[in-house]
């Protein structure tokens, strides 16, 4: 298969004042090997539902189909503080998932926990401490870390960047960049900023109201689309980043 | 003066090693009513921290703070918690960094956001709730009914942050600290949230700091800001001198790596 990821008519429903609604509302798209794909819409709309979906998280109310190629698809959540075991220190989360393996031995995870850390420009003295410890954008980091520790072959990454200052954020953006190329990282990366989708992906979908409205290379989507609803987008981030 | 913050340091004990570890160094900081002030920096350089502080929020976290934060008149660092509480969520609120840490997940958000309504006023059941709806309405979510009887589970990371907001704004305090309150959100929805703190700051005074990683954010709502790294505040003064002609290197640094705008070239 030439997609590590093929989405066929996924559906989530879900209550709403007692009343079903879709969630998400037959979606399709695939995500193909080495490609970075982008996933924009506004607040609500569907995106981190239908993530937790193509990751099996999301059951109930599910349909549809969802087809990896590789085993372990890694997620970073949208929420840091509720996706790290509070009452573990971060060298353990980030240790844990590599020990389970039992790949290595002692001294080469803890190579790798501090070669991780210095990639997502933590200092090591972090390890000692629990997550509440930490702050939002390092914590953020951390669970940049847990989901690249693992050397996963496709990465769903929601707002992984969201609580990152510009410099930092650059960073992270930087080094997913070089593990897409080096490694052949196959992305899918949920944002609301329109700039970062723009910075690191190969092609980009807009989803609306549970359906992908629009749909295609980069700059067709940014500077080409068709559906009025992305036009709108567009025109707001433009005036609103060139000031 | 409203809030007068002299010399702020917070440090935290380690626990093995029986020292003391600085957190935050000397943040001087002083807001009339109606002041917004920004505060931006590095992840980890103490923005939250310093929030905290200010809203009398640190004493649970074991730490240690010295200097004085004195608020119409009260030094926060000294007085009794009574006195504290009855500031906390009337007069001074606050938004969190992470809304899913900070809301309770067993209690129907309405009920929440309804919360600083029962404690300071006397408002009855039936008021407090269309209280509660209009402030949901405020924030830009459709169907505001339908979240005030919601989980917060059952709503989406940026709806869950716009919750946060309207219950903080709903008691028009004083001094509002919001930490990082549109990092879910989008443009259009964040321009929102900006005009609805511009609305609240003119026609109740209320005085607004604001953290956020978002530098033209901060620049369209602030008149001053505080850059920090490292625990310091490096560089302050008026957004369009920092942001235009940024002195301190961090600070140039900062601008500089703002995402290009693709529609720019
Ligand atoms: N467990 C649930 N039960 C009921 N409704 C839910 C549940 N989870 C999500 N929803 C609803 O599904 C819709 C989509 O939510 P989702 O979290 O997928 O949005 P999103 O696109 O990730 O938004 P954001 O950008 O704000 O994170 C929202 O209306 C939300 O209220
Ligand atoms: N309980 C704690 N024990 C020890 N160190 C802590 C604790 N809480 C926070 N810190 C440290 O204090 C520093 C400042 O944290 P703070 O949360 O104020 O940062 P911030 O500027 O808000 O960062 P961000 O933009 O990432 O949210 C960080 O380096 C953090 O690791
Ligand atoms: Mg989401
Ligand atoms: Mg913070």
């Amino acid at each position: 298969m030439e997609e590590v990821l093929k989405v066929e008519g996924l559906c989530v429903e879900f209550k709403k004042d007692k009343k079903p609604f879709l969630a998400v509302n037959n979606v399709s798209f695939d995500v193909k090997e080495g490609e970075i794909m982008g996933l924009i819409g506004e607040s609500g709309c569907g995106k981190s539902t239908l993530s937790r979906a193509i990751l099996g998280i999301q059951k109930a109310g599910v349909s549809g189909s969802v087809n990896h190629k590789y085993k372990r698809p890694q997620m970073v959540f949208q929420d840091p503080a509720g996706s790290l075991n509070p009452s573990k220190k971060i060298g353990f989360i980030l240790e844990e998932p590599i020990r389970v393996k039992g790949h290595f031995d002692k001294e080469e995870r803890q190579r790798r926990v501090l070669d991780m850390m210095a990639k997502v420009d933590l200092d090591p003295a972090l390890l000692d401490r629990y997550p509440h410890e930490l702050s939002g954008g390092q914590r953020q980091r951390i669970c940049i870390a847990a989901a690249l520790m693992q050397e996963p072959r496709f990465l769903i990454a929601d707002e992984p960047v969201s609580a990152l200052d510009v410099t930092v954020q650059s960073q992270i953006l930087e080094l997913l960049k070089k593990l897409h190329q080096e490694l052949n990282l196959s992305i899918l990366f949920i944002t609301h900023d329109i700039r970062v989708a723009y910075s690191l992906c190969d092609r980009v979908m807009v989803m609306k109201k549970g359906q992908i409205v629009e749909m295609g290379p980069r700059d067709e989507v940014y500077f080409n689309c068709k559906d009025p609803y992305t036009k709108s987008l567009m025109d707001a981030a433009r005036t609103k980043y060139s000031s | 003066m409203m809030l007068y913050v002299e010399d702020l340091s917070i440090q935290v004990r380690d626990k093995n090693a029986k020292t003391d570890t600085t957190l935050v160094y000397d943040v001087d900081l002083t807001m009339e009513r109606g002041d917004i002030v920004g505060i931006v920096g590095e992840s980890g350089s103490g923005k939250t921290l310093t929030a905290l502080s200010i809203a009398g929020l640190l004493s649970r976290h074991n730490m240690e703070r010295k200097g004085k934060i004195i608020f119409e008149g009260i030094n926060l660092l000294e007085c009794d918690r009574r006195v504290l509480r009855k500031l906390q969520g009337n007069e001074i609120s606050m938004i969190f960094q992470e809304p899913l840490n900070s809301l309770n997940p067993l209690i129907k958000v309405g009920k929440q956001v309804e919360e600083s309504l029962k404690i300071h006023t006397t408002m009855d059941k039936l008021e407090r709730k269309e209280r509660a709806i209009k402030a949901l309405r405020d924030v830009d979510l459709d169907n505001p009914e339908a979240v005030y009887n919601s989980y917060p589970h059952e709503l989406s990371g940026g709806m869950r942050q716009r919750v946060m907001i309207a219950s903080a704004m709903i008691i028009s305090p004083k001094l509002l600290i919001a930490d990082e309150p549109t990092t879910a959100l989008d443009v259009t929805i964040q321009a929102e949230i900006v005009n609805l703190l511009k609305t609240i700051n003119k026609e109740s005074g209320t005085a607004v700091l604001f953290i956020s990683h978002d530098l033209s954010l901060v620049n369209t709502l602030c008149e001053r800001v505080l850059v920090m790294q490292n625990g310091y505040v490096v560089e302050s003064g008026i957004c369009d001198d920092i942001f235009h002609h940024p002195k301190m290197e961090y600070t140039q640094k900062l601008v500089a790596a703002i995402p290009k705008n693709p529609f720019v070239n």
